[in-house]
């Protein structure tokens, strides 16, 4: 039990991703389309989560605060949500791994691979979102 | 209305893909795709011809009702838009 646990959260799941070919290029292309449509004031995806319920997802509000990013308001960011620099710097090593040739590639996603599965980084981050947006939705930040 | 059904519509779809990528992928990448639900959307389309998963249906309600929503959306602008004019028009 401990073990499948301990393999669980160790899964390197974030290089798994940048690995796959069809996955980065896909994720990269939907995340620049939708910052970039947030960035003209158009609509983008819209959270049925949100739509459906009126409380936000987890990820609500991770495109508002990537558009503050970019344009240097970092205080409004981490208040409009507080992950959004590790997303952004999640969103541009998607960006490297599609841009970058293929042995720059392979080295970076190999050292994420070392790193995820060294530390558990990913689950740590994707749990301390989950909590963060229990707080959010109890109004305690 | 219409476009809650639709949110409503897509939620569901978006639910049961999820729910495959949590069986299929395990807790880590659900996780993911419960944070970032577009990550779930590309996963479904990638994961399409696989037949064990049986997500065709699904990823074509779900993308049948994101697309009712965008529909919605331009005619209520247009909508709104034209109403405005009208106002304008009228002097109100």
């Amino acid at each position: 039990m401990e073990g499948k646990f301990r393999r669980a959260w160790f899964n390197p799941v974030f290089s798994s991703i940048l690995r796959d070919p069809a996955e980065r290029m896909a994720l990269a292309g939907f995340g620049v389309l939708q910052v970039g449509l947030h960035l003209v004031g158009l609509p983008g995806w819209a959270c049925p989560f949100k739509a459906v319920f009126g409380i936000p997802c987890p990820g609500c509000g991770l495109t508002a605060a990537m558009d503050q990013l970019l344009h240097g308001q970092v205080g409004a960011a981490l208040h409009t949500h507080a992950f959004a620099p590790i997303f952004m710097v999640a969103f541009l090593v998607i960006l490297a791994a599609v841009l970058l040739p293929k042995s720059l590639r392979d080295k970076m996603v190999a050292g994420i691979s070392w790193f995820e599965h060294r530390t558990g980084m990913t689950a740590w981050v994707l749990s301390a979102l989950i909590l963060y947006w229990g707080i959010r939705l109890f109004g305690l930040v | 209305m219409l476009s809650w059904l639709g949110s409503a519509i897509a939620w569901v779809a978006g639910i049961v893909v999820l729910v495959k990528l949590f069986q299929k992928e395990g807790f880590l990448k659900g996780l993911l795709g419960l944070i970032c639900m577009i990550y779930t959307y590309i996963w479904g389309w990638m994961h399409l011809k696989d037949e064990s998963l049986n997500l065709k249906t699904w990823m074509y309600i779900w993308t049948g009702a994101i697309l009712l929503g965008i529909i919605l959306n331009i005619i209520g602008a247009a909508s709104s838009a034209t109403s405005n004019v009208i106002q304008t028009l009228s002097g109100g």
